[in-house]
């Protein structure tokens, strides 16, 4: 039977190795999440430290969560907060010029992608980070919670106000389109 | 499409694995694995255990005081009432008809322990709007089986004005309280409340907001009254950013962050259903603005910003405040009558003062088929000059006007 992910931070305690089966776990999931956030070259830098830092701290693992997605969703985003910057100029170029700076290919820009990424580029990073969480890493509120270090009410606050300002500049951005239109 | 749908299809096209970065990422692992000598592992896992142990003793004196959702464990009981979904739902109502105002994802913020029951702190998200909490006395909800406290929507805070606090008051048992309610700027990392004789406590702060209580006779009307306790806003580095001193001023002005200008003058000084004083009074501030206070024996509140007196036609409002709905607002200048028409045809002509209005509705005309549903303004011939509809919301059937006696005695 496979072990859960406190199981194995509990015996990499005594057994360091035993961490390993963490990394192969999660470490997909945690570099495409920040790949799409920010790109191959700071993805890869972000995501190994991730996995170097969990090592680190393991012991402060809470081992009645047996799930560690939060946990290390929580130190991805530690580390991605120093490239806020750099994820909202790429989201503006996009939005620009249409073409995603993150991608390898131009090929398949979807047509809502620019606008998409202007309504992402205009929220704050506190509400896209509880946005993506729930969009794309696919946390529940309780687990985007505790990767975050706020109280549920705060995630589902930043999360409604994230929505409605998406919804919000999506709806300027299409009123523009047909005016210009 | 939703906009969690839209989201979820941006960039979808991102590789599910990597192969290079795995390998890359995988060997830094075991490189860290491997070499962390022993030493270091020791003297990391004692500076962790120093760490705990003074997280613990603080931890411990905090929880004497306050229960919270947020960070460290809440006791099983005030986590439960707080996150219950049946809670919730019984706040709900409350926040309905606020602008902006998500009502149905009401939520506990903070709980706090005081000789006369728990006090609990309810907020309900918003999109763009105001902040909007209401503070709940436990042991009043208890007796009257419906929310019974105060509500308040405030407005969003600069860096340039990071604090704002409501002084919320309460007589339980025979015991007064006085409880703060802040909210605090996102910059704002502690607040700390000072005693007069300069003992200080942290208080904890949660979705932003925070709540403490001070001894209800030691808030003074304004600084000149005593020397009060003082609420203060620190950023990380521990740099001050704001200092307000608790006062009963402070806590209706720092709504508004506004300075005071001049003395506070009574326009109406009339009483409530039941014969108990009530007044609304004009206070001047800075830039020439003006702001209305109310006070009941329920409480008070004071409204800054929009103009004093309307130019024309009624701006006259219901308010709840504890178990209490009023009247108030402004008349236009051609206004000289105004009448207050009830769902069984009763009309009542309300009094107006230098064009204000400040009226208490009994608790006779609470119930449905009774209530006030409409306001008619009348010129000096007695023609109608505007109309407008009393809302319902105050008296919908979860209002804390349904829960028996007042908030105090």
């Amino acid at each position: 039977m496979e072990t859960t992910d406190a199981e194995a931070i509990a015996a990499s305690l005594s057994e360091p190795r035993a961490f390993v089966a963490v990394f192969e776990r999660h470490f997909d999931a945690i570099h495409r999440y920040l790949r799409r956030r920010v790109g191959k070259p700071i993805a890869d830098e972000l995501a190994a430290e991730t996995f170097a830092q969990a090592f680190e701290h393991r012991r402060r693992y809470d081992p009645r969560r047996p799930d560690a997605r939060p946990w290390l969703y929580g130190i991805a985003h530690n580390l991605l907060r120093h490239h806020y910057r750099d994820e909202e100029r790429a989201l503006r170029a996009y939005a620009r010029t249409g073409t995603d700076p993150l991608q390898d290919s131009v090929e398949e820009a979807a047509r809502e992608g620019p606008e998409l990424a202007e309504a992402l580029a205009g929220l704050s990073p506190r509400e896209r980070d509880v946005l993506l969480l729930v969009a794309w890493a696919e946390l529940e509120y309780a687990e985007v919670a505790e990767a975050l270090g706020i109280p549920v009410g705060t995630v589902r606050s930043r999360l409604n106000r994230a929505r409605g300002r998406i919804r919000e500049l999506l709806e300027r951005s299409r009123q523009y389109e047909r005016e210009t239109i | 499409m939703d906009e969690l749908q839209l989201i979820r299809s941006f960039r979808t096209d991102v590789p599910e694995s990597n192969a290079d970065a795995r390998h890359v990422a995988r060997r830094m692992l075991l490189s860290r694995i491997e070499t962390v000598p022993w030493a270091r592992r020791w003297r990391r896992l004692a500076i962790a255990v120093v760490t705990l142990a003074l997280a613990a003793v603080m931890a411990a004196s905090a929880l004497a005081l306050y229960d919270f959702v947020a960070g460290e464990p809440a006791p099983p009981d005030v986590t439960k009432l707080l996150v219950e979904e049946g809670a919730a739902e019984r706040i709900a109502p409350l926040f309905a008809g606020k602008r902006n105002v998500v009502a149905e994802e009401a939520h506990g913020v903070a709980a706090l322990e005081t000789p006369a029951g728990r006090v609990f702190l309810w907020t309900a998200p918003t999109i763009d709007g105001p902040i909007c909490y209401f503070v709940e006395f436990e042991r009043l909800s208890e007796r009257a089986g419906a929310p019974r406290g105060e509500g308040h929507c405030g407005p969003h805070l600069s860096a340039g004005a990071p604090m704002i606090f409501v002084l919320h008051r309460a007589t339980i048992d025979g015991r007064e309280l006085a409880i703060v309610v802040g909210w605090a700027h996102e910059s704002v990392e502690s607040v700390v409340l000072r005693s007069p004789e300069g003992v200080e406590r942290e208080l904890e702060v949660s979705e932003g907001f925070f709540i403490a209580d001070v001894p209800a006779d030691g808030v003074p009307k304004d600084s000149r009254d005593g020397k009060p306790y003082t609420l203060v806003a620190k950023a990380g580095g521990g740099a001050e950013l704001e200092r307000i001193g608790v006062t009963e001023f402070a806590g209706s002005l720092r709504m508004h962050s506004a300075k005071l200008a001049g003395p506070r003058r009574t326009v109406i000084e009339t009483t409530d259903s039941r014969g108990r004083p009530m007044e609304l009074s004009l206070i001047p501030i800075e830039g020439g603005k003006t702001c209305v206070r109310l006070e009941t024996r329920n409480g008070m509140s004071t409204s800054c910003g929009a103009p004093v007196r309307t130019d024309e036609g009624i701006q006259v409002h219901p308010t709840l405040m504890g178990s209490m709905v009023f009247v108030s607002g402004s008349v236009g200048p051609e206004v000289a009558k105004l009448e207050l028409h009830h769902q069984d045809g009763y009309v009542l002509e309300l009094p107006i003062v230098e064009r204000f209005v400040l009226h208490d509705i009994p608790r006779a005309r609470f119930e449905d088929g009774e209530r006030p549903i409409l306001l008619v303004a009348r010129n000096r011939d007695g023609a109608e000059v505007a109309r407008k509809e009393v809302g319902q919301t105050a008296f919908g059937p979860n209002s804390a006007i349904w829960s028996g006696g007042d908030v105090g005695p």
